[in-house]
């Protein structure tokens, strides 16, 4: 058994950087004052931003974030199960898959924290379901939930959005937005054929305030609202060079071109939403899921690159979550159904990385085969509330979620 | 004339007593947007000739027309290709977590993962997709839009989820129930869902037995179907979870409604006030008994055919007429579509059309030939109502919940695109029974043709570009799933007796465009994709491991007639091809055979409509169109009446009924 146990990386930026200030003071020299480890500087809100990378389909965390020295992990998946000799080692119990090697430098150098077995009570094992309640933060409601969770942020937030004055709240490229779903938050959906965000945008006809009929007047306001949005990505976005297209895109390299040709641009957005689809792999696990594993890990290495470029990876968090998890013991057609739990990544310049959490037993699943969460998803909705953005009021440890003990800046 | 026609249309209501021919009331013949309103409220959109033809009508006479058309049968969708082939393979074998109370009912179980139940599983997928398209036709279709408008409404609330319930056959049983009975008798409706084998899986009521109580259908029933919260006690519940006992689902045999009569519970059960609460018809009786139970369905209906503020009083004064009626539903329907309430002009524009009320009205409203009422199956998902799958059992959204900033951007994309293949389902009216065929769909990214050819026998016959590829390359999740387009080759000019078809997509170096092949057909002969060979040019990535027919790169799909005769041994390709790896394609194997055009003689517009603006001839196009005003400018200067048309229904006000 030769797992090569990682020297603790955590020789983190901050340590280094109070050594070099130390240094500095003790000979005399001016120190420029870095911010102190962990606070949340006041403008947060407008110098720091989140990008949400969901894993469609329910990505299937054991191999992901692999438990090699569990020998339930082998009992368990005894063909889809990975070699050891194969994995990249994270600690004395955990591996990452052997495609994610990218991603393993970013370990290495502290950039990533792992949050292990993130889930929720009475776990819902349906796609939309599940994707509604990681959307909307509301396990009850999922599907019949009003408000997203970014959009119970920003309206909780009213004044500090309102004081940063975005262009956008957030800006997603798929999916209907439901995680910004609330009133007043513009959204700005992006696609690869940008002339709608460039085009002058629709005049309205009449003042929406002289309508009669609360829903007339409401939708006047929407259609107010994305007419402001649009105007202000175009004045940002018209005159400069528009996005270098391949004769063939995948979907994500559209998102990460024109999230790359917005904050490049001085797009202000706190909030950037990707997907990447493919992930319910009820059959031929370890090709499919390699190859998915591959395409995470170019994904994450070329926002990274591109965000250094930018002088922004250390203002950026990524975080990478999946609407649920997969079973622990594989199908009879070398995959796995759909599960529960998962590991959430949470990626940075500035991130505390390390694993984070604790594990979920292989041993005690619920009665579906599942394994129990350990870390409400919520909770890390709750870090980035107060401890990315710095603000106010958190509606998730309102709701008794408290941030994780994972320092973000 | 007109004193003497004043004369005639005077059938004074009581509320009309006092006010003779001035004010809004039931002596006037109807304004345009007065037969829209009540069009659109009652129904899917209001096409041009639907408004012409109650426009001599007053309100009472257009009321009483429209409900007279309930009791017209659409004679039209033959009914969904799979209930042909009777089957009770049924989902629960796959393991739902009924233990023990399976066990009690006999419910077969099987092990999780084989590939036998994961075929069963694309099966039913398929099923209820043939499901949609029927109901989505009718919909479409229909003499009497009222009657599928109440049961989209009532299957809403006596909700059941196919997620839940895995028989597509039950989801089909269940709305011909509702269809049924849903524009009659409250009462009668009640009776026959309480019974339903879909509802009784759904809310686990078909495992609810002594040993084994479960409360979950009598508990919904009172809080959702019949009474609503705070209107009954979890004793009540108990007692009807007792009195349900034992009401099944005949597992082992056809699925249908089975008393278990070793489960009944028939002692003298206290329940809502009395205290001889033995059967359910004893509780269904009890039940209605209540005066809030014709309260809570009045409210119900109020809110979504009225407007969304419920008047208590105008819902009191509703309820009682349900509730003395016996529950029928006419009488009620036609006190609250002739109240004041409804066509006072406060109320106009406040309700909000749901994602199949917005695609349905928009083809029905426009008369649009759907080359593929699929589409609208697709798109309705999209936009979150996909049928028989309610968020959950309390049903669908209402309202201004269905609008957000997001959902206005994307609703206004799918009718855009179904308003742009409107060209695509005129070309499936002019085929003739021999034609020579070809059933397509494409993609693209940006503004690039997407150009196919047939060649018969090696002669090209024709070159074409798809109408109304979907901008899905590179969009990702946000895509819906192209619409399809029919290629038509009038026969006279093709050989004889032709030995070969070739359909030849072809795509210039940097363009991003693809092109999906479903089938030909030939002399009434359809030939699925999957017959034939496909070559793709020399130096292209693709290979064949890419399901037949989805060109993503150019090439020929080669039909040889001959070959495929013989290797068919003269038999046509089978009714439902269940080919489970292909359901999350592109091409519909199991569509095949279905009917080309469903119907296009009972469409409204009958022969074919030409010019679209046309048929508004005459009526002021805003008021006929939008319940309020435009929310957006209208394109300025000379516009071609088809580009006005689009800027209102891209007008966020056209999602207001």
């Amino acid at each position: 058994m030769s797992i090569r146990i990682v020297a603790n990386t955590m020789l983190t930026r901050r340590r280094a950087l109070a050594g070099i200030a130390g240094m500095a003071a003790g000979a005399g020299f001016p120190v420029l004052a870095a911010p102190a480890p962990g606070a949340v500087p006041v403008d947060a809100l407008r110098t720091k931003r989140l990008i949400v990378l969901s894993l469609v389909g329910g990505n299937d965390g054991l191999n992901t974030v692999v438990p090699v020295a569990d020998p339930l992990y082998r009992k368990l998946r005894p063909t889809v199960g990975l070699p050891e000799r194969k994995v990249l080692p994270l600690d004395a119990m955990l591996a990452l898959h052997p495609a994610l090697t990218s991603t393993m430098q970013m370990f290495q150098r502290g950039e990533l924290a792992i949050v292990q077995d993130v889930g929720y009570p009475r776990p819902d094992l349906s796609h939309f379901v599940s994707a509604a309640i990681w959307e909307s933060a509301d396990p009850q409601r999922g599907l019949s939930a009003e408000s997203g969770w970014w959009g119970e942020v920003v309206m909780q937030n009213r004044a500090a959005f309102d004081a940063a004055a975005f262009d956008a709240a957030a800006v997603t490229f798929e999916s209907s937005g439901a995680f910004a779903a609330g009133r007043g938050v513009p959204l700005m959906r992006a696609r690869q054929d940008v002339s709608a965000l460039l085009a002058a945008p629709q005049a309205a006809s009449i003042d929406a305030r002289a309508l009669t009929g609360e829903e007339s007047r409401a939708l006047g306001d929407m259609v107010a609202a994305r007419t402001d949005a649009q105007a202000r990505f175009a004045r940002r976005l018209k005159h400069v060079q528009p996005p270098h297209w391949r004769p063939y895109e995948e979907a994500i390299d559209v998102q990460i071109q024109l999230t790359d040709w917005f904050l490049t641009n001085g797009v202000t957005t706190p909030l950037i939403r990707m997907t990447l689809g493919g992930f319910d792999t009820h059959s031929e696990l370890l090709a499919r899921h390699g190859a998915l594993m591959a395409v995470l890990d170019r994904t994450l290495e070329d926002l990274r690159r591109r965000l250094c470029a930018a002088g922004l990876w250390d203002d950026t968090v990524v975080l990478v979550h999946s609407e649920f998890g997969r079973r622990p013991a594989e199908n009879g057609h070398g995959g796995t159904d759909h599960g529960t739990a998962g590991p959430v990544w949470l990626l940075g310049g500035r991130v505390q990385g390390g694993i984070h959490g604790p594990r979920a037993s292989l041993e005690n699943l619920d009665a579906a085969g599942n394994p129990v969460f350990c870390t409400d998803f919520r909770r890390v909705y709750a870090t980035v509330a107060t401890g990315l953005f710095g603000l106010s009021v958190n509606p998730f440890a309102d709701r008794g979620h408290a941030p994780l003990p994972v320092r973000l800046v | 004339m007109y004193i003497l026609t004043c004369i005639t249309r005077l059938r004074l209501s009581a509320a009309c007593a006092a006010t003779l021919a001035f004010s809004s009331c039931a002596v006037q013949a109807l304004s345009a947007d007065d037969a829209r309103h009540l069009l659109s409220r009652t129904g899917f959109g209001a096409a041009p000739h639907e408004i012409r033809a109650l426009l001599p009508l007053t309100r009472e006479q257009a009321v009483d027309r429209l409900l007279t058309g309930l009791d017209q049968a659409p004679t039209l969708a033959p009914p969904p290709a799979f209930l042909a082939e009777p089957t009770n393979e049924y989902l629960p074998r796959l393991g739902r977590d009924y233990l023990p109370a399976a066990m009690a009912v006999g419910l077969p179980m099987l092990n999780l993962g084989s590939a036998e139940e994961t075929a069963l599983t694309h099966r039913g997928m398929q099923e209820m997709e043939q499901l949609r398209v029927w109901w989505l036709d009718t919909m479409i279709s229909s003499p009497s839009p009222m009657a599928e408008r109440l049961a989209l409404f009532w299957q809403g609330h006596f909700t059941s989820k196919y997620f839940d319930v895995l028989g597509p056959r039950l989801m089909y049983d269940q709305l011909q129930q509702i269809r049924a009975h849903g524009t009659r008798n409250y009462a009668d409706l009640l009776h026959a869902m309480v019974r339903d084998p879909a509802m009784l899986v759904f809310l686990d009521n078909a495992v609810n037995t002594r040993h084994t109580p479960n409360e979950n259908l009598a508990r919904e029933l009172l809080e959702l179907f019949t009474l609503g919260t705070g209107h009954y006690s979890e004793f009540d519940v108990k007692a009807l979870a007792r009195t349900l006992s034992g009401h099944s689902v005949d597992f082992g045999g056809d699925w249908r409604y089975l008393v278990r009569e070793g489960e009944l519970d028939t002692t003298a059960k206290h329940f809502l006030g009395r205290d001889d609460v033995r059967t359910l018809e004893d509780a269904e009786r009890v039940i209605l008994e209540q005066p809030q139970a014709a309260v809570f369905v009045a409210d119900k209906f109020y809110r979504e055919f009225v407007s969304p503020d419920a008047d208590p009083r105008e819902v009191a004064r509703l309820a009682a007429v349900l509730r003395t009626g016996g529950y029928e539903l006419r009488p009620f329907l036609r006190e609250m579509l002739l109240s004041p309430a409804f066509w006072a002009s406060e109320n106009r524009g406040r309700l909000v059309k749901s994602p199949v009320e917005l695609l349905v009205g928009l083809v029905r409203t426009f008369g649009i030939a759907m080359p593929d009422v699929g589409m609208l199956a697709e798109d309705s998902r999209l936009l979150g109502e996909d049928l028989f799958e309610p968020p959950s059992v309390a049903g669908w959204k209402r309202g201004m919940a269905w609008l957000n900033p997001q959902s206005l951007g994307m609703r206004s994309e799918r009718v855009t695109a179904i308003w742009s293949c409107r060209d695509a389902g005129r070309e499936a009216l002019r085929a003739g029974a021999d034609d020579l065929l070809v059933r397509f769909s494409a993609e693209r990214a940006g503004p690039v043709p997407v150009r196919l050819g047939v060649r018969v026998d090696g002669v090209p016959v024709a070159a074409a570009q798809a109408r109304c590829p979907a901008e899905s390359i590179g969009a990702g999740q946000a895509a819906g799933k192209p619409g399809w387009d029919l290629l038509r080759i009038p026969r006279k000019g093709l050989p004889a007796k032709p030995h070969t078809i070739d359909v030849v997509f072809e795509r210039g170096a940097g363009e991003q465009a693809n092109l999906f092949i479903n089938w030909v057909q030939l002399d009434g002969k359809r030939i699925p994709v999957y017959l034939s060979d496909i070559r793709f040019d020399a130096g292209q990535p693709c290979s064949a491991q890419v399901p037949k027919g989805m060109m993503y790169c150019p090439g020929v799909a080669h039909f040889d007639i001959a070959a495929i005769e013989a290797a068919q041994h003269g038999m046509e390709p089978t009714l439902l091809d269940r080919r489970y790896e292909h359901v999350n394609s592109i091409i519909e194997f199991a569509t095949t055979r279905l009917p080309l055009v469903l119907r296009p003689a009972a469409r409204p517009s009958g022969e074919l409509a030409r010019d679209i603006a046309e048929q508004w001839q005459g009526l002021p196009l805003p008021q006929a169109v939008l319940p309020v005003a435009p929310l957006l400018a209208a394109p300025a200067g000379a516009v071609e009446p088809d580009a006005r048309l689009e800027s209102l229904l891209l007008d966020p006000a056209f999602n207001l009924k």
